[in-house]
């Protein structure tokens, strides 16, 4: 059969059948099979193209990274640390209208410098901020929402999972991602804080914060040495080269495991939960790569690549237009697909033709996870706000509450997307290009 | 986060192969740890002492295929391989048996495919143990393939028995439901 058309089968049946259900990992890889088979008409080639794929391709010293960032961020989550962070800010915003909903999201982005797992800071800070905020009078939906939308923060600002994973299917630069991440995490944290204050001015019957009211957490501000002292070192040591991001990693769960020890909240039971779930995420996370490596070997023996982005430049679409699409195809798959199972399908199809567009990777890698992770916001199925909700069932909020109070924030994660898209400035200024 | 659903039914060989799992899955935390601090002294050797560790790239480098593929199984038992089951969870809810029918077609494929791996890897590991393959720079530090290419084939065997079991459990459901 035509390679190219086989490349096309091959897409919709990976598209069907992760829809369906089937494992991500499964579906690449198996139905990658079946196309080279297809291809070559030989199956014994077939099995072998797999075989080497699967062996060769996480055999790579840069994959270390994936477990010792996962064990570092689950420990950090573990230690308290989020909960501590965002005591002493709450406390020094206090007098602020919308103070502890600013509060959050500026936690949500020291918390996210350390740890690279959206999913982690939705889960600590529901059952961190939510409470205290509701408390004080602010209304329960901008409160939800608030929490949701600033989990995203952690997948932008370094280091990140999403970012790792964009780096190892592009073969790029974990470091420079990190670098780039930077400007449109803290773009996106401001857009947030204006909106909170703006609305603070506008309805200030939605915060309703009592004059008297008073932080219930008596956390002494030094509480948050162990978290700033954890972000310093791991970053200045990448950017400084006295360690690469692999190790980088190795060093910030060593030293995250050894706060947390001192400070009694990581037992041995803790510890070794944390180690186990490490384990899990990583099998699942690698068992991804693999699955994805085969599909995009698959995928370049097919040629479909090559022909999509011949396609691409004839329709003449510049740089700017052909991104603006992406993003919007990657918002809709958003909203009922997962953000790795999404990169894994689209990165290795868009990459070439960005490069021949001449489009920055770094930019490039940006507007993939922000577009991806508009889609933990949205509905049917939105991780984020999932996770919320499942954390806080007890409270009897409703899963369409807590949408609705994320709309808000998936709007102005969109609209970041697109000032992210017309100035890649914002992700490339600090790596000086 | 521990929770393992009873699929190992009553049957002895379903009990061995889980036990056999949770082995792997301790071998393969401890092995993460152990990455840990080998890493954190390389880096405090060769920045305080001048003095790194030799081969440290080697290892890491073959310890992620060891950690995965042994963590693997268990991962799916503890029903954390990524799947989208957005989809899935709809139709549970309109059609019970419709939804257990779906899945147990998507545990069978991974089940195929595990298989499929290990048979194939099978041949590779013989070989490099038959010829003695090595990694890693000659007179500076090598270690043998063959280990890494065995719990490949370990890993990818133990996968696809947790599908089967899982597979077992949508059939139950199946009947359940009927």
């Amino acid at each position: 059969m035509d390679p190219v058309t086989v490349g096309y089968l091959s897409l919709i049946a990976i598209a069907i059948a992760i829809y369906a259900g089937l494992h991500v990992a499964i579906a690449l890889a198996g139905i990658s099979l079946f196309s080279v088979w297809a291809i070559t008409g030989k199956l014994k080639l077939a099995t072998s193209f797999v075989a080497l794929a699967a062996t060769d391709s996480i055999a790579e010293y840069t994959f270390g990274v994936v477990p010792l960032f996962v064990l570092m961020g689950l420990a950090v989550s573990e230690s308290g640390l989020g909960r501590d962070t965002f005591a002493i800010i709450a406390r020094g915003l206090q007098r602020w209208r919308a103070g502890l909903s600013v509060a959050t999201v500026l936690s949500n982005a020291v918390f996210a410098a350390i740890t690279g797992v959206s999913i982690a800071s939705a889960a600590v800070f529901s059952k961190v901020a939510v409470p205290e905020m509701v408390r004080a009078g602010t209304s329960r939906s901008i409160a939800v929402g608030v929490v949701a939308g600033s989990s995203v923060l952690g997948m932008l600002i370094p280091p990140s999972l999403l970012l790792i994973l964009f780096a190892i299917l592009t073969d790029s630069s974990v470091g420079d991602l990190f670098i780039g991440g930077i400007g449109p995490g803290l773009l996106l944290a401001f857009a947030y804080i204006a909106y909170l204050s703006i609305l603070g001015f506008l309805r200030p019957d939605l915060f309703n914060m009592s004059r008297e009211f008073e932080s219930s957490d008596h956390v002494p501000t030094r509480a948050m040495l162990p978290i700033l002292g954890l972000a310093a070192t791991v970053l200045s040591g990448i950017y400084l080269g006295f360690f690469t991001p692999t190790e980088a990693g190795a060093v910030g769960a060593a030293a995250a495991l050894i706060i947390g020890v001192a400070m009694r909240r990581i037992g041995r039971r803790e510890g070794w939960q944390i180690a186990v779930q490490t384990g899990h995420i990583t099998a699942a996370v690698s068992f991804l790569i693999i699955g994805a490596s085969i599909y995009s070997r698959m995928l370049a023996f097919s040629g479909l690549p090559a022909a999509i982005t011949q396609a691409a430049i004839d329709t003449g679409i510049g740089p700017t237009a052909f991104l603006l699409v992406f993003a919007a195809i990657l918002i809709v798959l958003g909203t009922v697909l997962d953000s790795s199972s999404i990169m894994l399908v689209t990165v290795p199809l868009a990459f070439p033709i960005t490069q021949e567009m001449g489009i920055d990777i770094v930019h490039f890698g940006l507007i993939t996870v922000l577009a991806v992770e508009v889609g933990l916001l949205t509905p049917p199925l939105g991780l984020s706000v999932f996770v919320v909700h499942a954390t806080l069932r007890d409270t009897g909020i409703t899963l369409g509450e807590v949408f609705r109070g994320a709309i808000p924030f998936a709007l102005i994660m969109a609209a970041s997307l697109i000032a992210l898209i017309f100035y890649p400035q914002i992700a490339t200024g600090l790596l000086g290009r | 986060m521990n929770h393992l659903p009873s699929v190992a039914g009553p049957t002895r060989l379903g009990k061995a192969a889980v036990a056999l799992m949770g082995v792997a899955n301790v071998v393969a935390t401890l092995w993460i740890l152990g990455l840990m601090v080998l890493i954190v002294a390389d880096i405090l050797g060769r920045e305080l002492f001048a003095h790194p560790i030799a081969g440290v790239p080697e290892m890491v480098k073959y310890s992620i295929v060891g950690i995965v593929f042994l963590q693997i199984s268990h991962t799916h038992r503890a029903g954390q391989m990524i799947r989208s089951d957005g989809i899935l969870g709809m139709v549970r809810k309109a059609r019970p048996r419709l939804a257990a029918a779906m899945d147990l077609i998507a545990q069978l494929c991974g089940a195929g495919f595990a298989a499929m791996l290990c048979w194939a890897v099978w041949p590779k590991a013989v070989r490099a143990y038959m010829r003695g393959e090595l990694e890693g720079i000659s007179g500076h530090f090598t270690l043998p393939v063959w280990p890494f290419l065995g719990l490949i084939v370990l890993g990818s065997a133990l996968l696809s028995a947790s599908f089967l079991m899982s597979a077992a459990a949508a059939v139950q459901q199946i009947r359940k439901t009927s």
